[in-house]
Order: C-alpha cells, then structure tokens, then sequence
C-alpha cells in the first residue's frame, strides 16, 4: 500500500515537513509450515505473526529542524496524515495508526535531494485488531 | 491418514513419522567405570516412533478438545497397531506422550504443532 504526497503528517503533536510517500507494506514475522510423508511441498503454511511496517519518506531540505528531532527508534507515538484521491482538497481521508519507530536513514547524493526515510511498526490494540485498515475504495 | 488402535487422532493436520534409533543398547567405554574398557552391550532397544505435526482447529475450544482426546489416551496408553500415512504398519504401539510446541498459532487457523512418541512397551 502506498500513499503519495500526503498532508499534515504528524507524529502525536510533531509534525513533519516535505513528505513524499508513505508505504505499508506487510510481512510474515513467523510462518507455520508443515510438510507432510507424501512428498516434497508443503501441506500446510499459516502466519500466526505478521507485522505491518510503515516507511515515511521526506525530502530533506534547508536546515531542517527535524534532522535533531525527538525522533528516535523505540518512539511510540500516533502517526496521522491525510491523503485524497486526487490533488484536490475533495475526499480526504485521514489515517491514524499507533507505531514505534525503529529506524531513522539519510539517504543523499548529489544528483537528488538528500532524503529522510523513517520505519516504524504498527501496534495493534489488542493483538488480533489490524493496526491499519483504510476504507476501501475511494469516494 | 493415519489411526493409533484403529483411532484417528491426529488428523485435523500434517503429521509426520520416523523411528528413533534401533538396534542394541550399549554403554561406551568409561562409563560404568575407569576400568571399563570395552563397550558393554545390554540389550535391543525398544522400538520407538515419533511423529510431529500439528493439530488444527476450527474453533479454539476445537484445538484444545483435541488436545484433551489425545492426552486422555496417552494417559490410557492406548495401544494398537500405529499405521501411518504410507500405510506402513507398527503393530503393538503404544502411545505415551504428546509434546505440544511453546505456543498455539493463531493465523488464518488455530493450530498447535507437536511431537508425540509410541514405543513398543515389553
């Protein structure tokens, strides 16, 4: 799932600036797989662990004070933002999911803005509650 | 398919068979004593097959019923002929144990993997 361009980025009260993309991607932490007598594939494969990751990328730009931010891994914090289906302010939708940040990385070079990706998992309430879940379809 | 005393215990899932070591029982040199030099052979060894799998459930309450049939035949040692999911055939086996895995997964199903042992008791 990729979100592009989205507004007012914010984690809890710290908001950020220049944000490109927003990407939920989601992977098994922990398979159960199972081969049985019959031959060499498997019978049964289930994730009783998944984890959602999100990676929030940002263009860093002129002195930016979030470079020393109060970002750091192990940060729990709310991320809210607001995507629309178009670049119109028609439609928006605004998203807020409980993560914890685990990674912060610069990339940069001289033929493209230096950028800030920053990776964070999702906390679900309860354990079985999906930490993220947009609406489907658009409106 | 596989059935215990004519018992489909372990069906709700993938389950595998493989026998533990056969042969003779031997001590290696030194054990019994520092003189003891030689290997000391005592007696064949008691035929024992384990089997890992996992238990699958529809419901929770499934699972653990599952789990509560098992235990109450292990407790019973149930014992009969062990046919696998080959059809290979170990006759008077007794069923001892089921080792369940340090956690119940629960994904898309509920299920539990395991490891239960038979021996062929004298």
């Amino acid at each position: 799932m990729l979100f592009l361009n989205p507004q007012n980025v914010a984690f809890d009260a710290l908001s950020l600036d220049h944000v490109v993309a927003i990407a939920v991607d989601r992977t098994a932490h922990r398979l159960a797989l199972e081969y049985s007598d019959a031959g060499p594939y498997p019978t049964f494969v289930d994730v009783p662990e998944q984890k959602l990751t999100l990676r929030i990328v940002r263009d860093l730009l002129d002195a930016d004070p979030m470079l020393t931010s109060a970002l750091t891994p192990g940060l729990q914090a709310n991320l809210t933002f607001t995507t629309a289906p178009n670049a119109s302010d028609a439609a928006p939708q605004t998203f807020t999911v409980t993560v914890v940040v685990t990674a912060l990385n610069t990339d940069f070079s001289r033929k493209k803005t230096p950028a800030q990706t920053i990776t964070a998992i999702a906390l679900s309430s309860d354990g079985a509650d999906d930490p993220f879940t947009p609406p489907s379809g658009g409106k | 398919m596989s059935s215990i005393a004519g018992q489909t215990l372990f069906n709700s899932g993938p389950h595998r068979f493989i026998i533990k070591p056969v042969g003779m029982l031997f001590v290696p040199p030194l054990v019994f004593d520092p003189i003891q030099i030689t290997t000391n052979v005592i007696t064949p060894l008691e035929l024992a097959i384990i089997q890992t799998g996992r238990l699958v459930g529809t419901t929770e309450q499934d699972l653990w019923n599952q789990v509560n049939t098992i235990k109450t035949q292990a407790e019973a040692q149930l014992t009969g002929a062990l046919i696998t999911n080959n059809a290979i055939t170990w006759t008077n086996m007794t069923l001892l144990r089921i080792a369940p895995d340090d956690r119940v997964d629960r994904g898309r199903a509920i299920s539990l993997a395991y490891t239960a042992i038979y021996i062929r008791l004298a």
